[in-house]
């Protein structure tokens, strides 16, 4: 049978398959689990058949937690799609796009949230997640280096509200499955606000990074990027302004197990979704699924946080047809 | 406890076997004695330590079993009377020297004690010493009784001294720990000063060098030995015949199974049908005896442990015996009548016999053997696996190590040791210990496991050792795997004493078998000289320890982790708690998902146990040692302590 039909019973199943995308949604839950950064680990044995872990996992079964009765798209559920990029307010601070960092500035801005949990690379190029809790952080720490970070360990341990949540779909997919645990276990404060961002793969982190050292000794990464999928390279930015790239194949080799068995391409049970614009790369594509959602853009864009524009309808047609690829891809693996 | 050494002769005690061992070598006038700590041994020379103020013995607690036989023959190259104590294992240790030994001969009186231990009661072997006897060609002496234990000494030190050849004296667990009545002897004195004389001819026994060359001249000299050894026997009655004079059937046997052999014949009422041959010396076997017995029986039982050692001895005999023209019928190990593995005990005996005579007699009753083991499967008796103390930094340490390996995700694994380490195999140490074989092993396999890196072996690989056994044979691996350049961390249990066997000394401290004039040697100081990065942690250091270890392990090279805490029962621990638990139960979770009873289920100390009906753990403030090291691993802080004013 296949992975992504299968899912798995249990979370530690998933541990054991090598099936772990390193999310962190079952650690600080009991003293059995730990992380050791790339992958939740097992310490000791539990024999408990029906823990908090197993509820948790983006791994294992999503089995009757979500009554989605609406017709399913190949995206998801949208309620509006956008061509988006951050507002007036940011052009003295930056040029690019930056949809999400603009989202995320206005959250606090208007207090939707106290904090952001996101992820922060840190010097040795792993990524951890951290709570930004002014704009100067949001700005500074969004980047991306392809890699998955534990950005759910410090769910579990949340003993107050008011946090916004920005991440990967299979991350997303967890703090879904969070809001649908009963009363048999302890629910932590869940974001407000969740955004997930495009994904179709992520590296291991410690494999990464030791290849990135490898090939670039003594140079410290700023910014990685994949420009356009069909032209398989990978750009690299470093702290002396120097450049380089390297064939998409050889990074590859470091994508997660996991990700080979997810269906999920925009993120479907984000409140909003955020991801590169196939026709038009001076924009991302923003998906808003709820109305939670469309409030906070609405605002954004009255406030000059962000500017949105029509979606075309082509676009459109091949984000759909990448993510049914996506789909197709691991149901045929 | 009365002084062993103030006995009055005539007077009788009730003597632990190894007390009347050390009775025996105290009314021998033995001037040294050398050991290293093993059960069923160490009592011997831990009653010569506490005796030496009164009988002026040199007592000395050896870094290992060869060179606490060194000593003592050097002792015995000085023209003193010498004993050197150890355990089964300690004979493989020694076995080097002793083969040297053998050929280089003896002055004064030197005897080798060693304690079997059939049944691996307090072993993980049951090796047998008897073969070294007949390997090294050495008289072998083998006490059938608390009595015999104490007056086979002397004989020994008189056979040594006659035939100028170490003599091995042969113990088990059930007669060195087991208690009977010994009536005490005189105390001889010889009072000769040590003098090691060397000037004269090679081939002069007394005042010569001494070497084990030139090897073929020795060689036969040693044979000669032991048939002279025949004889001393024959002289001093060592060995008797018991019962009737044309029994249907001789038991041959020696040690605690001439014990257990009466006690069946007594049982099932067989002293017109059958004779013991009693025999306290096994190597050589005394052949006249022998073939008496064989003129008066058809059938022979051997009852000895663990293998067919006299078994075999007296068919060579029956083969070599030309006269005989009978069949006789040989019971024992070879005909299935006796296991050649494990313990034996009279019960064995019991059944051979009712096998060999047909006598149907019921040896168990049957109705209750059903019922103890219904009683086991219901649960109806508590489950007692073997573990650690309260208290124990064993626990603690192995509770690290396992963090540290499972954090570490590549397969990583402990070879073992001995000590009280070693359950670390099992689940009260988290089942880490993935090796056991000797003493230094450990560290010795993981030096090779850590070089095999280079070609390919990506696990992770961990050695532990403890205090004592870091001494005993811990450094010589240790170098090893330096110089090779192996990739593995030594991690090193520091209890502060040879903990298993009863806290004897060892070269770290200052006290001594004697005193507290000691020189003490620092683990870190010899690890750091053998140039490997080393690392002294206390095990109770939770933060420290679930944070430094798993960075430790993961460097290249070759590591040593101390991790140093007394043991829970050791003289500066005992009845002191550092702290006073109590649970919070407000905040234990119990059972739920988020803990699952995670301190008995899993961290196991034996004085947190689970309240069936509260279905939350509970604290026996009899057993609790006070150690703390619950309150960090409650994952809900529901585990508190306080400091414990200690009253002493």
């Amino acid at each position: 049978m296949n992975k992504a039909l299968s899912q798995y019973k249990s979370s530690k199943d998933v541990i054991t398959n090598q099936e772990c995308i390193g999310c962190g949604a079952c650690i600080n839950i009991c003293p059995y689990r730990k992380l050791n950064y790339d992958s939740a680990v097992i310490i000791f044995e539990c024999t408990n058949e029906k823990g908090k872990c197993d509820f948790v996992c983006p791994k294992t079964k999503v089995s009757n937690q979500f009554n989605q009765t609406e017709k399913a798209s190949p995206i998801g559920k949208v309620l509006k799609i956008y061509k988006s990029k951050a507002g007036t307010k940011f052009h003295d601070l930056f040029a690019e796009k930056k949809t999400v960092t603009a989202l995320n500035c206005f959250i606090l801005k208007s207090q939707i949230s106290q904090k952001i949990l996101m992820a922060k690379t840190q010097k040795d190029l792993k990524t951890i997640p951290f709570f930004a809790k002014t704009e100067d952080e949001i700005i500074n720490f969004s980047q991306t280096n392809y890699c998955s970070s534990p950005m759910l360990e410090p769910v579990n341990l949340s003993k107050e509200p008011s946090y916004s949540f920005t991440g990967l779909p299979c991350q997303v997919l967890s703090l879904a499955k969070f809001e649908t645990l009963d009363e048999n276990f302890t629910k932590p404060y869940l974001p407000e606000i969740k955004i997930s961002l495009f994904c179709t793969w992520s590296l291991i982190p410690s494999l990464y990074s030791k290849y990135l050292k490898n090939k670039f000794p003594g140079k410290k990464l700023i910014k990685s990027s994949i420009s356009s999928p069909n032209e398989k390279k990978i750009y690299f930015e470093f702290s002396d302004h120097s450049k380089s790239e390297k064939n998409l194949e050889e990074i590859k080799h470091f994508i997660r197990n996991g990700c080979t068995s997810c269906t999920d391409l925009t993120g479907e049970f984000s409140d909003i979704s955020v991801g590169d614009c196939e026709t038009d790369p001076e924009f991302n594509t923003l998906i808003i699924r709820t109305s939670k959602g469309l409030d906070l853009v609405n605002n954004a864009v009255k406030n000059n946080y962000l500017e949105i524009f029509e979606y075309p309808e082509d676009t459109k047609i091949m984000l759909e047809k990448a993510s049914v690829n996506k789909k197709d891809k691991t149901f045929k693996s | 406890m009365n002084s062993i050494a103030e006995i009055k002769p005539n007077e009788k005690r009730l003597l632990m076997g190894n007390q009347a061992f050390a009775r025996g070598i105290i009314e021998s006038g033995a001037e040294f004695a050398s050991g290293y700590p093993g059960t069923p041994s160490s009592e011997i020379i831990e009653t010569l330590a506490l005796e030496s103020s009164k009988t002026k013995m040199y007592v000395e607690w050896s870094i290992n079993e060869k060179t606490a036989l060194e000593t003592a023959a050097a002792a015995s190259f000085a023209n003193q009377r010498a004993v050197c104590v150890m355990k089964q294992n300690g004979v493989n240790v020694a076995s080097d020297f002793l083969l040297h030994l053998s050929y280089s001969g003896t002055r004064g009186g030197l005897v080798l004690i060693v304690c079997d231990d059939p049944g691996a009661l307090s072993s993980v072997n049951e090796g047998e010493s008897r073969h070294f006897a007949k390997m090294l060609e050495i008289p072998l002496l083998e006490p059938c009784g608390f009595q015999e234990a104490k007056d086979i000494v002397k004989h020994a030190f008189e056979l040594s001294e006659k035939l100028r050849t170490i003599v091995m004296i042969r113990s088990l667990t059930r007669l060195s720990h087991a208690s009977g009545i010994v009536e005490a002897g005189e105390i001889f004195k010889k009072d000769v000063k040590p003098y090691f004389h060397h000037n004269g001819f090679i081939l002069d026994p007394e005042n010569g060098p001494v070497m084990s060359t030139p090897v073929t001249y020795r060689h036969q000299l040693m044979q000669k030995r032991l048939e002279d050894s025949d004889i001393f026997f024959e002289e001093n009655k060592l060995n008797s015949y018991l019962g009737p004079e044309n029994p249907e059937l001789v038991i041959i046997t020696s040690s605690v199974d001439f014990l257990y052999s009466m006690e069946a014949i007594e049982e099932l009422n067989l002293f017109q049908k059958v004779g013991v041959l009693k025999l306290s010396s096994t190597n050589p076997l005394p052949e006249k005896l022998i073939n008496e017995v064989f003129l008066k029986t058809d059938s022979i039982l051997f009852a000895e442990q663990v293998l067919p050692f006299i078994e075999e001895g007296v068919k060579n005999i029956y083969a070599d015996n030309l006269s005989i023209n009978k069949k006789i019928r040989f019971y024992g190990k070879k005909s299935g009548h006796i296991p050649s593995a494990g313990e034996t005990d009279s019960n064995i005996i019991i059944e051979a016999l009712n096998k060999i005579f047909t006598l149907n007699y019921i040896n168990s009753d049957e109705e209750y053997d059903k019922k103890a083991i219904e009683a086991a499967f219901e649960n109806l008796t508590p489950g007692r696996e073997m573990t650690f103390c309260p208290g124990c930094p064993h626990r603690a340490s192995f509770f690290h190590l396992n963090n540290a390996l499972k954090l570490d995700d590549k397969d990583g694994f402990v070879c073992g040791d001995i000590g009280c380490y070693t359950l670390g195999m099992l689940p009260s140490g988290y089942s880490v210990l993935k090796t056991i074989h000797s003493m230094g092993s450990g560290t010795g396999m993981a030096s090779g496991f850590g070089v095999l890196k280079n070609y390919g072996l990506n696990q992770t690989v961990l050695s532990v050792c403890g205090d004592s056994t870091f001494f005993h044979s811990g450094i010589t691996p240790l170098i090893n795997a330096v110089h090779n350049n192996s990739n593995m961390t030594m991690v090193i249990l520091d209890n502060s004493g040879t903990a298993m066997t009863g806290f004897q000394p060892h070269p770290g401290e200052k006290q001594t078998a004697l005193d507290l004039k000691g020189t003490p040697l620092k683990i870190e100081e010899i690890t750091k000289a053998c140039k490997a990065d080393t690392f002294v942690l206390d095990p109770f250091d939770f933060e420290k320890c679930q944070l430094q270890i798993p960075e430790i392990i993961s460097k290249e090279g070759v590591k040593v982790i101390i991790l140093r805490h007394p043991c829970a029962l050791s003289p500066q621990r005992k009845n002191k708690k550092y702290f006073e638990i109590e649970i919070d139960y407000e905040k234990c979770i119990g059972e739920n998902c988020g803990c699952f009873n995670f301190c008995t289920k899993i961290f196991k100390c034996p004085a947190l146990f689970l309240n069936p009906s509260s279905k939350k753990p509970e604290i026996d403030p009899t057993l609790c040692a006070g150690c703390g090291f619950c309150a960090d691993i409650c994952f809900h802080n529901a585990i508190k302590k306080t400091e414990a004013a200690n009253e002493l």
